[in-house]
């Protein structure tokens, strides 16, 4: 027996060390959400956005003309991850925040695939585990708080984009590369138009499985910010009339009778921006604002804090 | 707790030193751990259903004792029954219920009577249909008098439910296993890292070969109508080799894993891929259930000893009542059947034992006519995997008239990942050349490299475990877990 058990552990060791090292190594990468989390960190943020890729598209904080604004929505992103970040902020920093603006769009409440890489991002980067995570030993150490498959995919994006020669700095780094520009306090801009073929759709269905998990993590949202003396506001970005056709009807009765009584339990304010009408060439696409348009929202937004 | 997830990894060191460090000086207790650690791995899952395998043990237990008592034929019957009854009953209930209430339903309905089946909203409990089986074995050899009923509960518990092979087998008979807990169990080095050689390469075969082959078999199959010919062969051959890896890998992990703790489990694949005829692929496919069904099925209803239409009965109602015991589906079925017309006429013809050594014995490659004699029966199996994949019996006829349609000389149309697809197909040939080179052997890796200086060695190892971690996909369950 102690010979297995010598024999084990030195036939062990090399790989205990190569995937501790990797393990560090990975913590260390610069991605996309390292830099937005430095980001809140280093400055002495006022305002904070939160939300998916409509938000994320649509709040450019250089607008902003009395509070330092932060946007932290992302693509495609559960406010789930938000959440957890945020609260390790409120509890480690002596914050400044006073608003957190909850973006509220049609799919915001129900399911949100976050890819791998994603979620492995978000784990090397801020050490928020995913939301479905399937390990129930992940308590014993924050090393095993996240199966080994966010490993493998970093890794395997790390070899393909060696040979590439690209900088591992955002995820929508290789579809959005012609509109990219630098991220400034969370923000990334498209520009010009890009509208999709919408004739082929005649309603945009969601899958609803989340729905409650969804309403539970934004609720527990507003109330982190309520205990925390910060002004929770929902608000939903403009969109564009092509796209507010194809909408499920239940699901916008839904989704308003749901806000309402938000409103009504927290006490809180809700800007429908959903139907302000842009001009075509303010949309990048039927869903999301390009640069002029975030401009004109920022605007609008920024105005409204003002008169709070 | 599945063996490609974190917590098996942690739960297996822990209950090793235990077993080997803590309670080795006594029997009893070490069987207590058995038992104890098997009912967390399986109450990993749902501890709820933990009460139906207790239930199970403790009713097989009791009619064992009754049995050791009991001289009297009738009442041995009425036992042996009873046993029947509460294992076939629970498994039937969980497994068959809706598939039965639909079909009655379904059949009323024709004759034009609406019969309001409302079907139950159950959930299969993970390995009912292995433990059922395992513990009926032991019921009915003790009842044939082949196996003195044990007294000791503890080791009759930890028999039943011994987590390496509980949720998914091998199926071990009670003849074989039992025994194994009377015994004091002393740690051997070959034996222990023979098992961690089998664990290694039945993650291999699972992490790298089945989670792979499924991605691309689960978009071909989920979207076959829009796929051409040569699409669909390509998902064909990657489901087969998916519940070959997945199946195979389990037991490898599952055999591995009891060597670590004394154990040892009958061999449940002998590489199937290999055979030379249908006849030779059910002797080397899930070898427990086969031979289970052989001796508790095959030769009480008469075997191949009556005249041609018992042979051609028995061999259908084995190849069928297998087919079921995987799912309450019509699509098990029709592979049960169509199994059953490929294996006939080797048995009518008295050929069903020709290929009983290892193909190309002694030889690095096989002959010519042994290379088409594999290859065809390869192919009726994977023809036949397309009914079990298939979601149902019309996806299952689409599926095969899609196959052989013109567009089979095109170039695959899949939008999947084609370097991707390219990459598995590579490691594919990679472990088909591994098990070919190791299939005198009980699993693949158990001798290659034997000769080769430890560094070596350990260096083909360790790429076998950075491939498991680069290739490791969302933890995925067993296929097998299902049935």
């Amino acid at each position: 027996m102690k010979f297995f058990l010598k024999t084990l552990i030195y036939f062990s060791t090399p790989l205990i060390f190569f995937f501790i090292g990797l393990h560090f190594f990975l913590i260390n990468i610069n991605t996309s959400y390292e830099i937005i989390k430095n980001q809140l960190y280093s400055n002495n943020y006022e305002c904070i956005v939160l939300g998916n890729s409509q938000a994320h598209y649509a709040v450019n904080p250089k607008y902003f003309t009395k509070i330092k604004v932060l946007n932290f929505a992302n693509v495609s992103q559960s406010l789930y991850y938000e959440k957890k970040i945020l609260s390790s902020y409120l509890k480690k920093e002596n914050h400044n925040i006073k608003f957190v603006l909850i973006s509220i769009d049609y799919h915001s409440l129900n399911k949100v695939e976050t890819s791998e890489i994603r979620k492995s991002m978000i784990y090397y980067s801020t050490g928020v585990k995913p939301f479905h995570n399937k390990s129930k030993t992940h308590f014993l150490s924050p090393l095993l708080s996240y199966s080994s498959y966010s490993i493998k995919t970093i890794m395997k994006m790390m070899i393909s984009n060696y040979f590439q020669d690209i900088e591992i700095i955002d995820i929508e780094k290789n579809s959005k590369e012609n509109n990219l520009i630098e991220i400034i306090d969370g923000y990334v801009g498209l520009s010009g138009s890009n509208f999709n073929d919408y004739s082929q759709i005649d309603e945009i269905l969601l899958i609803e499985e989340d729905f409650d998990s969804s309403l539970m993590v934004l609720k527990q949202t507003i109330n982190l910010l309520i205990d925390n003396n910060i002004k929770p506001i929902l608000f939903s970005s403009p969109v564009h009339k092509d796209e507010l056709l194809k909408y499920n009807y239940e699901i916008l009765m839904r989704n308003k009778k749901v806000l309402e009584e938000i409103q009504n339990d927290f006490n809180i304010q809700y800007w429908d921006f959903m139907k302000l009408e842009f001009d075509d060439n303010d949309y990048y696409n039927q869903n999301h604002l390009n640069i002029n348009g975030a401009s004109k929202f920022s605007k609008i937004l920024d105005e409204k804090i003002n008169q709070l | 707790m599945l063996f490609n997830s974190l917590d098996f990894a942690i739960f297996l060191p822990i209950v090793f030193l235990l077993y080997w460090f803590v309670t080795q000086k006594n029997l009893k207790l070490q069987n207590a751990l058995i038992v104890l650690a098997s009912y967390v791995f399986y109450g990993w899952w749902d501890w709820r259903f933990l009460s139906l395998i207790i239930f199970s043990t403790v009713v097989d237990y009791l009619i064992g004792q009754r049995l050791r008592t009991e001289d009297k034929q009738s009442k041995r019957k009425v036992l042996l029954w009873t046993s029947i009854i509460v294992n076939l009953g629970f498994l039937g209930f969980f497994k068959y219920y809706n598939f039965f209430l639909e079909n009655f339903a379904n059949a009323f309905s024709l004759f034009g009577m609406q019969i309001n089946a409302n079907s139950l909203n159950i959930i299969l409990p993970v390995g009912i249909s292995f433990y059922t089986f395992q513990t009926l074995s032991y019921t009915i050899d003790v009842y044939r008098k082949k196996l003195e009923p044990t007294k000791d509960f503890v080791a009759f518990s930890a028999f039943v439910c011994f987590f390496p092979q509980l949720v998914a087998g091998p199926i071990e008979r009670a003849n074989n296993l039992l025994p194994q807990f009377y015994k004091k169990r002393t740690f051997e080095y070959h034996k222990a890292t023979d098992g961690m050689r089998q664990i290694l390469w039945g993650l291999f075969k699972k992490v790298v070969i089945a989670d792979n082959c499924a991605e691309f078999a689960n978009q071909i199959f989920n979207n076959s109508a829009d796929m051409n010919g040569s699409s669909l062969v390509l998902g064909a051959i990657f489901f087969t080799f998916q519940i070959y890896g997945d199946f195979s890998g389990y037991s490898d992990i599952a055999i591995g894993t009891s060597r670590l703790f004394g154990f040892d489990l009958k061999q449940n694949f002998a590489t199937p891929y290999f055979s030379r005829d249908i006849a030779e692929f059910w002797r080397r496919w899930h070898i427990s259930l086969s031979t289970w069904f052989r001796d508790y099925l095959y030769i009480p209803l008469g075997g191949s000893r009556g005249g041609t239409w018992m042979k051609v009965r028995n061999t259908f109602v084995i190849f069928l009542v297998s087919g079921f015991w995987h799912g309450a589906n019509w699509t098990f079925i029709i592979w049960g059947a169509l199994n059953a017309i490929y294996f006939l006429p080797l048995l009518l013809t008295n050929n069903n034992r020709k290929n009983l050594g290892i193909v190309a014995e002694g030889k690095l490659l096989p002959s010519l006519r042994e290379l088409f004699a594999m290859l065809t029966t390869f192919t009726l199996t994977l023809l036949a995997w397309i009914f079990f994949r298939a979601e149902n019996l019309s996806h299952a006829f689409s599926y095969i008239g899609g196959v052989f349609s013109k567009s089979i000389i095109s170039l695959p149309n899949f939008s999947g990942n084609k370097m991707s697809a390219f990459m598995t197909l590579c490691i594919l040939a990679f472990s088909i050349l591994v098990e070919w080179f190791g299939r005198d052997s009980d699993f693949a890796i158990q001798n290659l490299g034997s000769s080769w200086k430890r560094y070596f060695r350990y260096c083909f190892y360790y790429i076998l475990i950075i491939l498991i971690f680069l290739f490791m996909g969302e933890e995925q369950e067993f296929i097998y877990f299902q049935f």
